[in-house]
């Protein structure tokens, strides 16, 4: 650090002319010096005037020195002149000699002398200060410095050298303070800024992340005041290393994002350097430099050295804008803006492929849940980068990320990528027991038995050793190995008898003894589990539910029902809620003990009237009543059950009890044998009836139960196979009342009906209904299966596909699996996916539980499909399916109509004139299709076929086009 | 030391605060180094005319083209700040009232370095546009356009038009001409520009695109301060409508926490239910 020669004193300066002017205006002759024992001081200061003009600092200063010690013998000052102006005087010949320490030690005498007023005695210790630090006198100087800023203009400029020389002295603290009073209170100006990049830089140092980061502040929108522009961005980005490591993410991002780009720093600095150098040029041409100049140039100097060798550093940093694009990603990563990172990470992997990036990529799309892209950023990395130690880890997150979205096939391959290359052990026992997880979900617990052996050879005291064993047993049991899942079971709680899976092994020990029927045994497992785990452990449900199935299996009822009576004191998942209630019920009914069975389920609805199997309740009491022969009983419970809900359009499970209820209504009561049958109730008085018991008092007469109380007509309606009826009543409800107003169930069969009756934009609001509001509700996936149905309808297939694809990963398909796995075929043939879509159809037609009219519909669709293929037997296969309709599927008259027509037109394309013919009229002879539009259709075909072979006319266009 | 030199220093000091304050004065540097105060210059028919006396008594006009003025030497107009803050809370009709004065004072010196035309025209039609005053928007921008002032100004000028063509409803025109216009363009108005690009994206319901195109001004144009709360409501928006409530919440936090006092920050606390 250099200190610049202090100005003359403009003070003494002023001094000077005015001695000047004093000795002409005094008209004091001229006494030659040789006549003189001693010049008087007078002509002394002439003489130094002299001097000081031709630049010869060093006489002057000897001169001074002499007058000086004149006056230490105590000869009087001339008038107007005082010893602190003298001393000053020498102090700044003597430094302009770069005799420093000399300069010191004269200024340090100025305080004390006569006539020091407190401008003098400011300039006087910038003297000694500057002279000290010269010397590297550092301690000395500050107290020198911080009297100089103490007086006069100088202030600025004497901080500034303080706080340099606190550093120097080795005195951080007064450094900073020095540099932090210049910086809230100093000019702006490029000193300011120097000052502000040493502050910031001397916090760096000492850790001072606070006060690095107030400096960073003060810094914005102040960079015009800095030179050394390439030094400020690498310490920015030193900063916002240290932030960064100090996990103070937003303030490392604030550091980092100061940084210019390395061209714009570049181009800047050196046009900032050239304009230093024409002024160290100017300056430096100057025949006689003031002091003034000679201290800017020192700075200046220092300034453009600093600069020059920062900008060498970024230039030599050919790829810094990576580097620096890099930290802001992990900076955002970090402080979760997990999207952000992504994005710069994509940014930077377009210039420079790297490995950390891509990792870090994969991690941020897996941070944020996007999961789809986690899995090809994965692919990316492993494809640009096959060996690199980083791609097992992100083929684990995409891994992970498949589990998320329930791909687990994908999952599976992406372990099996991570754990071929995994290159530390524990890397490899995560995924390994990862893997072994994935295949069991899957179902292969073959393989997952394998690879948790494999695991136990590879890792026999690996961290997951305990996993692995315990799911290799599981996987015994899931194959129906029970005996082998037995030992393994055994084997697995003699290792470890406080284990994780200690509960459910004994519970597992305890299903496996069920089995084999066992029941003894099943039992005294089930005691024992309930003896030595808490009362609120979670499995403590299905123990008691094994238990009530073996007491039941050993014919020990009373006791059967004390533990299912039991395990529904506790929170059961639904299923097992379900099949305890089923089960206690059963048992109640084997003892013909109707009564308390009715009493489960009335207590069971009072107490959780929100539950779903308020349905159930609902029921089995009306079950069990009509097995009592009351009927009216039944009907009342339910309907009284009803009456709660009516009103309320959120609670759609009221639509499935309405179905129970009006099968109730619909059927005639059972009566005993010896009475008299009466005849069936007529389905208006039906309808009243309905009405009466839904509507009451507390109901009133709401949208929603009236709308209700017309679908449980409806249904009735169906029930007693009055078709017309039924659509009287879904018409009526559809234009009397807006979707808003109608629970989901509701909505679901309008729509349904108008659907059904060629209204499909009439349908869409119902639909669409169900979508906006009721997205969760059972009946959901008649929404998006019915908005499905309406856009094939109108011929937007891949909407279409969307809908039903919707509707199976959102609501589970509940009630309409059958039509959307139809309506996804229809979808994918009209796109032209042929091979999905057969596979679409295959499936439908072979699900046993569909088995009828819609393995006809997908068996005539089979047909359409093949028919659309290319395949040289296209039109061979597409006919032996509608065979397959006409001859084994005779019921489904529409269907069988389609086949044959189809199957005519098949023949046609294959220019089989003949046979078409023959298939037509065999169509012809079914009279059970003669009432079907299809039907005349297809006579007129005939007729024109039998014309066209018979006289030869041109053949005119399908008909089933 | 004489009386008068020993108070030299203190009349120094008096002088340089005396031109202190004159520094905060209206002054039109002249490319000939003079200096005429504004209190002092009057503009007419193009020119700046100037009174000066004569040293003998009198008074003459100096007519000085607006060419040969070097630069303004003027404080920062009072109304732009007020201007800015009250169009950073949606209060567009003060914003402008507020800023188009200084426009219209600026205009004549649209190019002359130390004029605030630039910050006045920029304020004028980003009020223009968040009012929906399309015909003074489309006329500012073409004038802006017309004016080529710099690089980051006509470009903003032009992303103004893009948008008011995506808000007639041609996004596609409005995406071609937002591939042209950032070309070669500088940060603020490649930042602009995906913002333009969020919004379309949003109106496409394309809510991942129209995401990833907010959070691009937040990465890659940190710096771009006024934008910023347009950005990350965008972004909160698109987040939530594509299914990440978290990060929906996270961005919009982000603005509450630090763009107080906004248009968009008072929006976000009303989507967080606040």
């Amino acid at each position: 650090m250099s200190y610049p020669a202090p100005a003359i004193p403009r003070h003494a300066a002023s001094a000077w002319f005015s001695l000047v002017l004093l000795v002409s205006l005094s008209g004091l002759p001229a006494i030659p010096l040789e006549a003189q024992p001693q010049i008087s001081i007078e002509s002394q200061l002439v003489e130094i005037e002299t001097y000081f003009k031709k630049g010869q600092a060093s006489q002057a200063a000897g001169i001074l020195d002499r007058i000086l010690a004149r006056l230490d013998a105590g000869e009087a000052m001339p008038a107007g002149l005082s010893a602190a102006q003298i001393r000053l005087a020498a102090a700044t010949a003597h430094f302009q000699s770069r005799n420093y320490a000399r300069a010191a030690e004269i200024a340090a005498t100025v305080p004390n002398s006569p006539g020091a007023t407190p401008q003098i005695i400011g300039e006087a210790a910038m003297i000694q200060g500057l002279g000290l630090a010269l010397e590297k006198k550092f301690d000395e100087a500050l107290p020198a410095f911080k009297a100089a800023a103490a007086y006069g203009p100088q202030r600025d400029r004497a901080l500034l050298y303080a706080a340099r020389a606190a550093y120097q002295a080795g005195k951080p603290d007064e450094a900073i303070a020095g540099y932090n009073r210049l910086l809230e209170s100093g000019l702006r100006d490029r000193d300011w800024g120097d000052a502000a990049l040493a502050l910031i830089s001397l916090h760096l140092e000492r850790g001072n992340l606070a006060e690095a980061k107030r400096g960073l502040a003060l810094m914005r929108g102040k960079l015009d005041l800095v030179d050394n522009l390439a030094g400020l961005n690498i310490l920015y980005l030193q900063l916002g290393d240290s932030l960064f490591a100090a996990k103070d993410y937003d303030a490392a991002l604030a550091a980092y994002r100061t940084i210019y780009p390395r061209e714009r720093l570049l181009n800047e600095q050196k046009a900032i350097n050239a304009q230093l150098d024409a002024q160290i040029a100017r300056i430096t041409s100057l025949p006689r430099p003031s002091t003034t100049d000679q201290d800017l140039l020192l700075r200046l100097t220092n300034r453009r050295e600093q600069a020059g060798a920062a900008l060498e550093r970024i230039t030599a940093m050919a790829d810094y804008d990576n580097i620096v694009r890099y930290r802001l990603g992990l900076c955002f990563q970090e402080r979760g803006g997990t999207w952000q990172a992504a994005l710069i990470y994509e940014d930077l992997l377009t210039r420079h492929p790297d490995p950390a990036a891509y990792y870090n990529l994969v991690r941020a799309y897996a941070d944020a849940g996007r999961f789809t892209r986690v899995r090809t950023a994965a692919e990316r990395f492993q494809k640009a980068f096959p060996a690199h130690e980083l791609v097992p880890k992100a083929m684990f997150l995409a891994a992970l990320a498949a589990g998320r979205t329930r791909d687990v096939d994908a999952q599976l391959r992406f372990l099996d990528q991570a754990v071929e290359a995994a290159s530390t052990p524990d890397l490899r026992e995560t995924i390994l027991l990862m893997r072994a997880n994935a295949l069991f979900t899957l179902a292969r617990y073959d393989d997952a038995g394998r690879a948790c052996a494999n695991y136990l050879k590879e890792f026999p005291k690996g961290r997951f050793a305990e996993e692995n064993t315990y799911l290799e047993a599981m996987a015994d049991l899931n194959l129906g190995r029970a005996s082998r899942a037995e030992e393994k079971l055994k084997a697995y709680l003699a290792a470890y008898p406080k284990g994780k899976f200690d509960a459910d092994a004994r519970y597992r020990l305890a299903t496996t003894a069920y089995a084999r029927q066992d029941y003894q045994l099943a039992i005294k497992i089930t005691i024992n589990w309930l003896l030595d785990f808490p009362t609120d452990h979670h499995q403590r449900g299905e123990i008691l539910s094994l238990q009530g199935d073996a007491f039941s299996g050993a014919n020990q009822i009373d006791d059967a029902v004390a533990s299912y009576t039991a395990a529904l004191q506790i929170k059961l998942p639904d299923e097992l809620l379900g099949y305890v209630l089923d089960e206690l019920t059963r048992l109640h009914q084997t003892r013909r003990d109707y009564d308390t069975a009715v009493a489960i389920w009335t207590d069971f609805a009072r107490e959780n009237p929100d539950h779903p199997y308020v349905i159930n309740a609902a029921y089995w009491i009306g079950r069990l009543r009509a097995r009592q022969g009351k009927n009216s009983e039944a009907i009342d419970a339910q309907a009284g059950i009803l009456r709660r809900y009516v009103t309320e359009p959120q609670f759609d499970n009221v639509e499935r009890l309405l179905i129970e209820f009006a099968s109730h209504l619909a059927q005639p009561a059972r009566t005993k044998k010896k009475e008299d049958t009466t005849p069936p109730v007529s389905i208006l008085e039906l309808y009243e009836r309905v009405e009466t018991l839904l509507i009451n008092n507390r109901t009133g007469k709401s949208p929603t139960s009236v709308a209700r109380v017309l679908f449980t007509q409806a249904e009735i309606a169906i029930l007693r196979n009055e078709p017309d009826r039924a659509g009287e009543l879904y018409r009526r409800i559809a234009t009397e009342f807006t979707p808003d107003t109608l629970p989901p169930g509701i909505l679901g069969k309008v729509g349904d009906y108008l659907f059904r009756v060629g209204q499909p934009e009439a349908a869409r609001p119902f639909f669409q209904r169900i979508v906006d509001a009721h997205a969760r509700s059972v009946f959901a996936d008649f929404g998006y299966q019915g908005l499905g149905q309406v856009a094939l309808r109108a011929g937007r297939p891949q909407e279409a596909l969307d809908f039903f694809t919707v509707a199976v990963d959102k609501t589970g398909a509940r009630f309409k699996l059958r039509e959307i796995t139809l309506g996804r075929g229809y979808a994918l043939l009209a796109l032209g996916r042929l091979d999905e879509a057969r596979q679409t159809f295959e499936s439908v037609a072979a699900n046993r539980a569909w088995r009828g009219e819609s393995t006809a519909e997908s068996l005539v669709a089979l047909g359409d499909t093949a028919r659309k293929s290319s395949a040289p037997d296209a039109f061979a296969k597409a006919q032996a399916y509608y065979q397959r309709v006409y001859i084994g599927y005779k019921r489904f008259l529409p269907w069988v109509a389609a086949a044959y027509t189809r199957g005519a037109e098949s023949f046609l394309a294959t220019g089989q004139r003949d046979e078409a013919i023959t298939t037509l009229q065999r169509m012809m002879t079914d009279d059970r299709l003669s009432s079907l539009p299809a039907f005349a259709q297809a006579r007129d075909r005939l007729r024109e076929l039998i014309a066209q072979r018979d006289g030869g006319l041109p053949s005119t266009p399908r008909f089933d086009s | 030391m004489s009386p008068r030199t020993r108070f030299l220093p203190a009349l120094l000091v008096l002088a340089l605060a005396c031109v202190t304050n004159h520094a905060r004065a209206q002054r039109y540097l002249l490319k000939d180094n003079s200096v005429i105060p504004a209190n002092a210059a009057t503009l007419r028919d193009g020119q700046l005319i100037a009174t000066a006396n004569f040293a003998g008594g009198g008074v003459f006009e100096r007519r000085i083209a607006l060419g040969d003025i070097a630069r303004l030497d003027f404080p920062i107009p009072d109304g732009l700040a007020e201007a800015e803050a009250a169009l950073l809370a949606g209060n567009h009709a003060e914003s402008l009232r507020l800023v188009t004065p200084i426009y219209q004072r600026f205009a004549p010196f649209a190019a002359i370095p130390g004029s605030y035309f630039v910050q006045a025209a920029r304020l004028r039609l980003q009020a223009q546009m968040a009012s929906g005053d399309e015909a003074n928007a489309t006329a500012t921008a073409n004038e802006l356009i017309r004016l080529d002032l710099s690089p980051e100004i006509k470009g903003i000028a032009h992303m103004a038009l893009a948008e008011i063509v995506a808000r007639k409803g041609q996004p596609d025109v409005a995406a071609l001409m937002i591939e042209e216009i950032v070309k070669d363009a500088p940060p603020v108005v490649q930042a602009r520009a995906w913002l333009l690009r969020g919004e379309l994206a949003t109106r496409r319901a394309a809510h991942e695109e129209a995401a990833e195109a907010f959070l691009r001004v937040q990465a890659f144009y940190g710096d771009q301060e006024s934008l910023m709360p347009a950005a990350l409501l965008g972004a909160g928006r698109a987040l939530r409508a594509y299914g990440d409530k978290a990060m929906s919440e996270r961005i919009l936090g982000d603005l509450l926490d630090n763009y107080t006092g906004t248009a968009e920050a008072a929006a976000a606390k009303k989507e967080l239910g606040f």
